[in-house]
């Protein structure tokens, strides 16, 4: 597998960012978004309030049955269905062609393999039955630590299972101008003036493509940084930077 | 090539395969799936090409998820249940317990221990007993095990068998995966938990011995308790398993040998809990209803004989280690 510069960054002690870049055997890299702690904990809040439901309907259906089959046959059933539902809700659509539970999948999470493939039916159940100890010893205090120390925000579940949780799409491929910010000049292409590297490129181009989320002293701000190759700065640096990406990108 | 050539010559094909993708997910069968590793392997292509290519971020970005997308599709694990739980019961659970037999025996002598213990206590000091279990188990275990009819009381706790069932099978499997889950700690969880279950279940058996009648107790019990005890055991082993890589991961990092233990653990997650969840349905239907002693305890002694064939002699001189994970 080769090595991104993240993660030889990361390796460094030094990580850039938190995408993980993994080689397919197509020959192609993917890269896999881990979700942090804060979204994660927003689509469990969601799966709670599911739950939550879910049980009040049970035990109105239970009380229902109970008038119809006598009480014991209910009492047994909803043992039977509240166990089912604790224990399978989220083995059930995590396993499942999305892998991710309604909540996960309102923030749009998705739970894979670290491979990035599939999670399968083994480590999901498995992630789910460490929870237990990701839950202690209160309030997912276990999870939380472990995954604030751990490079891809796993808890110990994630960790047993071999299992990520990622965004299912990368939000960075959002990068339409914001509203609000005053739009930067449109400007002719321009070959920068000397060899550049593959990353070097890269931010370049991803610099021209940002621009429009940035107010404009911000723009220079950012631009300033790469004065050694526009030999300018300010707002010339900004013009001549995105100059440079356009013709990094559309020849 | 610019990216706007690129973009115009492929995106006809994207689309294509985005629309197949969208289809395949919400789990329709059609005819076109054949097309699919066609056009992902093109589509592989296209996305090394623009990243190699640097092809702005909403291009790559896009090519991205709609790669991992398809990849999804076609590396699920479908199918072939019957064949995986099979393989599961006749090979991987029991060669799994056997290769943990150390854990194995060091979570039944957890277990068995304190039970043993507090069984023997009811004849020198009762008091140890009593320190366990509150005045509500006591009277509980006095109707069930005291003068009167057992069935009757359980049915008026439960409402019939199957409620019964239910509440076996909600409280016991849940224990199981508790105890499995909670091992990871350091195996703290699973140790606490096994020698806890012995000591609560050992003092209710003692409570008996002294104060109820024992014959009754045995008759009941004696139908599931191979497999509830055996399959709580396994559970807890499965716990202490995980908690095993987090102590001593050998010459693996820890994230590798907690992996490596999941692995090795899943089976006995699976088999402890059927086994407990098998001890529920004897439970539930069987252990409580009416006939002779004799019978109840030759059943019993039979369900203890075929779990250790089973959990000994099952899935020897097969290929190891292929796993259900």
């Amino acid at each position: 597998m080769t090595m991104s510069a993240a993660q030889k960054a990361g390796e460094m002690g030094k990580p850039l960012d938190t995408l993980q870049r993994i080689e397919l055997a197509e020959g192609v890299d993917i890269e896999l978004r881990p979700a942090g702690v804060m979204v994660r904990a927003c689509a469990f809040s969601i799966d709670l309030g599911i739950f939550i439901v879910v049980v009040i309907l049970m035990s109105v259906a239970g009380n229902l049955m109970a008038a119809v089959t006598g009480e014991g046959f209910a009492a047994g059933t909803m043992s039977i269905v509240g166990f089912g539902v604790y224990w399978g809700y989220h083995v059930f659509y995590e396993a499942g062609v999305r892998g991710a539970t309604p909540g996960k999948r309102r923030m749009g999470l998705r739970v894979v393999a670290d491979g990035g493939g599939p999670a399968g039916l083994g480590a999901v159940m498995l992630r789910n039955v460490v929870r237990v100890a990701d839950f202690l010893p209160w309030c997912y205090l276990g999870g939380l630590l472990s995954c604030l120390f751990t490079r891809r925000f796993q808890r110990l579940g994630d960790l047993v299972a071999h299992t990520l949780v990622v965004y299912e799409t990368r939000r960075e491929a959002v990068v339409e101008p914001v509203a609000g910010m005053p739009p930067p000049l449109p400007v002719e292409p321009e070959p920068p003036p000397v060899t550049l590297s593959r990353e070097e490129r890269g931010a370049v181009v991803r610099f021209l493509e940002r621009s429009g989320m940035w107010s404009g002293p911000r723009r220079r701000e950012v631009a300033d940084h790469a004065s050694g190759l526009t030999g300018t700065g300010g707002e010339d640096g900004v013009v001549r930077l995105r100059a440079m990406g356009r013709w990094l990108r559309d020849s | 090539m610019t990216q706007q050539a690129f973009t115009e010559q492929n995106q006809k094909r994207w689309a294509e395969t985005e629309a197949l993708a969208a289809a395949l997910e919400k789990g329709g069968k059609t005819a076109e799936a054949v097309r699919l590793p066609m056009l992902y392997r093109q589509l592989c292509a296209d996305s090394a090409l623009a990243q190699h290519r640097i092809y702005g971020e909403k291009l790559c970005g896009e090519l991205n998820a709609l790669v991992i997308r398809c990849r999804n599709l076609l590396a699920r694990e479908e199918g072939a249940a019957a064949w995986r739980v099979a393989t599961l019961l006749l090979r991987d659970f029991p060669v799994a317990l056997r290769r943990e037999w150390r854990l194995f025996a060091l979570a039944m002598l957890l277990f068995f221990g304190p039970m043993a213990g507090m069984v023997a206590a009811a004849k020198y000091d009762p008091r140890w007993i009593f320190s366990v279990l509150g005045p509500e188990q006591m009277r509980m275990l006095d109707g069930m095990y005291g003068p009167g009819d057992e069935k009757e009381f359980l049915r008026g706790e439960f409402g019939s068998d199957f409620g019964m069932f239910g509440h076996y099978i909600e409280n016991n499997v849940s224990i199981g995966l508790r105890m499995a889950g909670a091992g990871v700690l350091a195996m703290v969880g699973a140790l606490f938990a096994l020698a806890y279950q012995g000591v609560v279940i050992g003092a209710m058996q003692g409570y008996v011995h002294y104060a109820g009648d024992t014959e009754k107790f045995y008759r009941f019990v004696s139908g599931h308790a191979a497999f509830e005890l055996v399959g709580i055991v396994i559970c807890g082993t499965a716990g202490l398993r995980l908690g095993q890589a987090v102590l001593k991961p050998g010459r693996m990092s820890r994230g590798d040998a907690l992996a490596e233990a999941g692995r090795q653990a899943l089976p006995l997650i699976y088999g402890g809990c059927l086994l407990v969840f098998f001890a529920a349905f004897i439970e539930g239907f069987w252990s409580a209803s009416p006939g002779s002693t004799r019978v109840k305890y030759a059943v019993g002694a039979m369900n203890w004989l075929l779990l250790a064939v089973y959990l000994c002699g099952c899935g020897r001189g097969g290929k190891e280690g292929s796993g259900a994970a």
